[in-house]
């Protein structure tokens, strides 16, 4: 007995194997698109913890001006030091004669004769440092290989004025530069930014710091408050100009990659999940129907004798197999995406080796959802067959009862010719599946959409931050604080057409208790250049002392218009300010203060600039930037295009990769739904439509009424479909919105045109398929069926 | 014609008008969804006013004729009772030298004494300086000028002195430039040329009071004057291959014009041809700006 329902089994999925196919690829989709990008996260996250603990990264960080070694005796004493590891740290302008821009080095001090206790160095290739040579440097590995720089090479710094040349002997890594960035700018930039590790001895001697420090690490004992240690050692450094300890959350490196780890996470959860639900949905929709359409099948086979154990069993097996092809091809399809990915992030991130690992539960547990939602649908609909009495189930099922209300019969029905009351009485009678069919569509075209927002979101942000509010073509940061007549000195250069001088400080800003340290930047009453807006996207400009933030600032700090703020400069005098908060600034990444220049230079009581934008002239640009590359006072030239360029190979390649693959998944996903549907109903009214054959209709008159039906379920379902993009964008974006990044909802009115036009032909392309079979059907069979 | 056929008739008017107005608000949808949304620009007009192109420097102010006494003779100088700021009257004793005898020292002019560098009683060597007068109010300014900016000056260019610390923007005229340059480092830490710049303040004593020797002010020399230029923000400029370009406002669409401009300073240029009066540029147009792009002003 058993063996008939192996071969019916075999027979069912090659009959349909269309539809087996769109729907496991429809789970593969579902699969994969978890999968992979859990299967990445988890790699990043693994790779960010194994560095850490091998290499003893720090949980306590700090820098001050300058301390003998004596008081590095007094933090080590102090409860909750478990180890302390001091050095010297400093930022030296680099000499790169074959470059065409500037380069800042970061030089830390470690020991010559062993590894630092604390965040140790990844040696990726050359030696350690000889304890009997000075000037000899390991470089960071980014720097190293944006700037074509290999072990044997030179490298010259400018140190107190002169050119210091060091020998490159290794190439390293470091848990503390995983995301080498420098201030505030979250936008990696590997050739103009290295991190330089070198003996103590050079750099006593380079500073005249000889038995002192001026930057340390630490790290906790078990149990111990991180706060009350913090303010144990601020109180300490207090003489020595400490500029405040602090954690991992606020060490720079650390801070970017949990960001974008937590980010990423969402991204990896909530995304696939919604696919994942999506395919579940369709599948558990689709096998019931198909499992319906089967009625008289089952019914005559347990008139047969077959009991219903066994006929459960074989759709089980049927609904198994499916889902099993399935996520078998989602997890490879996953593990493939999750490789590449991870590969992407091992370029971005520098860790000394980041290996994909795919946790078998992941691929369990999609394959366990899909698995129920199949068999929820199959036990639903088998229940109730079962529970007929078997000759009543072998008939076909009683054509659905058309009962009009009198309004319907009066304003609908009367006005319709007799084919659109078969529409009509088609798509009103079966509520339900009509419903399911449309919400099928609608969330088919929401996934899609989620995939393609992401450029119109991306579109957004290049164009607010490039062109809209920074407006320069060129940065030029100088040493330190400069005069404003250091300005038309660079005015003067050819090539510079435009040129507006602004100032910036770290400063802590204090509210309530909380802190924050970030920079506050002067700028010019009527700036030309740059231009700064609030959230309505009106010209916000400097008023007096008061202070703009930028909202992320403003929401971490529950400030508002009209509170007045602590502000402490963390570098020169270290002047303590009171000053009110003037306005609220929109600004997607980073918390920066502003404040209008004039009233800062009255503030510090000097007529300084700290960097200048300008716009430079196209033909010129080549002369100006060798000419600003030798002036000893600036420290820093960038050029907005590479900036830009840089910008949209790190980041933006991350969130277009991501974008693709789920937009590919959708385009599955959306064309199995809209196929399936269309099948599913024609396998459902085949003796219908036959019947309507035999009447006297021909194939295409049948075809169109089928299409009708279609048409309208499309156009519930679009603007369902577009309520639901938004709705469920707006969600995706608010959960990734972090401390530091707060990416706008912007989704153009030509995306949803897009995804619409996925559904459409989509259905275009099954209908194809319909009028295909509609015109195979043997009218006699099919009609014989219903004895 | 009967009942049926009207029925009939009528409902496929409406079947036809229905299908009609679902056509024409899908296409009404699609064209609507891709029709190209207006880039958000900064625009300004070319205007007519005044241009100026000037030089930037800061600089000293200076008494125009000091003078130094010097001791006569080696000898004990007395102690000096004066103080700088102090008024004296040319021919007033001033300084008392001993060698052999007490000689007293009159002052060359009337004056205010400037500085003192000799105050207390010692030994004194001929010709060494005791203090020195000055009328404070005959002041000049110096203003130390890049050799190749100095050459653009004008004779007689005019000088706006300001950030004196005084309320009033002073008036000024160059009235000479020093025939020998020197080295100096800038700001910026380049070696350059410079030359002093000589100018003579010519606002009424009044309104400059407060100024006195070695005060920093800052000039701005006036270079070119037009008083009805035609002129245009510089940061709508861009280079279109070898030549000057902006884009031209029309009808709410960009439009790329070549432009030449006679001068440009930080502030605006000078369009020589190109543009008219009234003509509508965008400002810093983004990358997204091309020829026939629909643009909105963003204010």
């Amino acid at each position: 007995m058993v063996k008939k329902l192996q071969r019916k089994l075999i027979r069912d999925l090659w009959r349909m194997k269309m539809q087996v196919i769109t729907i496991a690829l429809v789970i593969a989709s579902g699969v994969g698109a978890l999968v992979g990008f859990l299967s990445t996260q988890d790699s990043l996250k693994i790779a960010q913890t194994q560095f850490y603990q091998r290499f003893r990264f720090a949980n306590i960080f700090g820098e001050l001006s300058r301390a003998p070694q004596s008081i590095a005796q007094q933090i080590q004493n102090l409860p909750g030091v478990a180890t302390l590891e001091t050095r010297i740290s400093k930022d030296f302008l680099l000499h790169l004669p074959q470059k065409s821009y500037t380069a800042v080095g970061r030089f830390i001090s470690i020991p010559t004769d062993s590894q630092p206790r604390l965040n140790k160095i990844y040696l990726r290739s050359g030696r350690w440092l000889d304890p009997e040579t000075t000037h000899e440097a390991l470089v960071s590995e980014g720097f190293a290989e944006a700037n074509g720089f290999k072990p044997g090479d030179k490298i010259a710094a400018i140190i107190n004025g002169k050119y210091q040349s060091f020998d490159i002997v290794g190439i390293a890594l470091s848990p503390e530069y995983i995301y080498a960035i420098r201030g505030d700018n979250p936008i990696p930039d590997d050739r103009q930014y290295g991190i330089f590790w070198t003996s103590q001895k050079t750099l006593e001697s380079a500073l005249n710091m000889e038995g002192s420090f001026n930057s340390f690490s630490l790290s906790l004992g078990y149990g111990n408050s991180e706060q009350a240690l913090i303010d144990k050692i601020d109180h300490l450094l207090l003489d020595y100009g400490g500029l405040g300890a602090y954690g991992r959350s606020d060490q720079v490196s650390h801070r970017f990659i949990s960001d974008e780890i937590n980010q990423n996470r969402v991204m990896a959860v909530v995304i696939p999940f919604i696919f994942l639900s999506v395919a579940a949905f369709l599948l558990n929709v689709v096998m019931s129907r198909i499992v319906g359409q089967q009625r008289s099948q089952i019914a005559s086979l347990k008139a047969v004798g077959y009991h219903n154990k066994s006929i459960s069993l074989h759709y089980i097996k049927f609904v198994t197999i499916i889902v099993f092809l399935g996520a078998i091809t989602g997890s490879g399809l996953g593990a493939w995406i999750g490789i590449k990915f991870t590969q992407l992030y091992g370029d971005y991130y520098r860790f000394p080796n980041i290996n994909y690992t795919l946790d078998p539960k992941i691929v369990l547990f999609s394959f366990l959802i899909s698995l129920f939602a199949a068999w929820f649908a199959i036990f639903r609909t088998l229940k109730n067959i079962y529970q007929l009495q078997p000759a009543e189930a072998m008939r076909p099922p009683n054509p659905p009862s058309f009962r009009q209300k009198s309004w319907e019969k009066k304003y609908i029905t009367s006005k319709l010719s007799n084919k659109s009351k078969m529409i009509y009485r088609n798509l009103t009678t079966q509520g339900w599946k009509t419903s399911l069919s449309i919400l099928g569509m609608a969330s088919a075209l929401m996934i899609t959409t989620l995939g393609m927002f992401w450029w119109d979101t991306i579109d957004f942000v290049i164009d607010y931050e490039f062109f809209q509010t920074n407006r320069e073509d060129a940065l030029v940061t100088f040493i330190d604080r400069q005069e404003t007549k250091a300005l038309w000195e660079l005015e003067q250069y050819p090539g510079i057409l435009v040129s507006e001088g602004y100032h910036s400080l770290p400063v802590r800003i204090y509210s309530g208790h909380k802190k924050v340290e970030t920079a506050l930047v002067g700028y010019p009453k009527n700036s030309k250049i740059r231009f700064m807006f609030n959230d309505k996207h009106q010209r916000v400009y400097p008023s007096g002392e008061g202070i703009m933030l930028s909202h992320l600032l403003a929401q971490r700090l529950k400030l508002k218009p009209g509170d007045w703020v602590h502000l402490e400069v963390l570098e020169g005098k270290r002047q303590k300010w009171f000053l009110p908060v003037s306005a609220i600034l929109y600004q997607w990444v980073g918390y920066s203060a502003y404040i209008d220049l004039k009233s800062l230079q009255n503030l510090l009581d000097e007529n300084s600039i700290r960097f200048a934008v300008l716009k430079v002239d196209a033909l010129h640009k080549a002369t100006l930037q060798e000419k600003l590359k030798f002036i000893p006072k600036v420290v820093g030239i960038h050029f907005k295009r590479e900036t830009l360029r840089s910008f949209k190979e790190t980041m933006v390649k991350f969130i277009l990769v991501f974008a693709s693959s789920l937009t590919i998944f959708a385009f599955i996903i959306a064309f199995g739904v809209v196929y399936n549907s269309i099948r599913v109903t024609l396998s459902e009214r085949e003796w219908e439509l036959m019947s309507l054959r035999v009447m006297g209709f021909n194939v295409k008159q049948v075809f169109l009424l089928l299409t009708y039906e279609m048409l309208w379920q499309i156009v519930i379902a679009l603007p369902l479909g577009w309520g639901l993009s938004y709705l469920f964008a707006k969600l995706m974006v608010t959960l990734m919105h972090t401390e530091a990044f707060d990416i706008p909802l912007v989704i153009h009115p030509k995306t949803f045109a897009y995804a619409s036009l996925v559904i459409i032909i989509s259905a275009i392309l099954s209908s194809y398929y319909a009028y295909y079979r509609l015109k195979k059907i043997n009218i006699v069979s099919a009609l014989k069926i219903r004895e | 014609m009967d009942n049926l056929e009207k029925r009939k008739k009528k409902k496929l008017g409406f079947k036809a008008l229905f299908w009609f107005l679902f056509i024409l608000s899908l296409a009404g949808l699609i064209y609507w969804a891709f029709s190209p949304r207006p880039i958000l620009v900064e625009i300004t007009k070319v205007t007519q006013e005044k241009y100026q192109q000037t030089l930037k420097e800061e600089g000293k102010t200076r008494v125009r004729e000091v003078y130094q006494v010097t001791s006569p003779v080696n000898g004990n100088l007395h102690r000096i009772e004066l103080h700088p700021g102090d008024t004296v009257q040319a021919g007033d004793f001033i300084a008392t030298v001993d060698w052999p005898s007490p000689r007293k020292i009159q002052s060359p002019v009337s004056g205010k004494i400037l500085r003192i560098h000799r105050e207390s009683e010692g030994p004194i060597q001929r010709g060494e300086t005791i203090l020195e007068i000055a009328n404070p109010s005959a002041l000049e300014v110096v203003a130390e000028v890049l050799t190749e900016n100095a050459v653009q000056i004008p004779a007689e260019a005019s000088v706006k002195i300001e950030d004196w610390g005084g309320c009033d923007v002073l008036t000024g005229r160059v009235r000479l430039v020093e025939p020998a340059a020197f080295t100096k480092i800038s700001a910026l830490g380049i070696e350059e040329q410079r030359v002093n710049v000589i100018v003579d303040i010519t606002s009424p004593p009044e309104k400059c009071v407060r100024l006195a020797d070695a005060y920093r002010v800052y000039c701005e020399i006036i270079l070119f004057e037009s008083e009805q230029a035609l002129t245009i923000p510089t940061g709508a400029l861009f280079r279109d291959a070898k030549q000057w370009a902006v884009f031209q406002v029309v009808d709410g669409h960009a439009k790329k014009t070549n432009v030449e401009i006679s001068r440009r300073n930080s502030e605006k240029a000078m369009i020589e041809s190109g543009l008219t009066l009234g003509d509508q540029v965008i400002v810093y147009p983004s990358d997204k700006v091309k020829d026939g792009s629909l643009v909105k002003s963003m204010f």
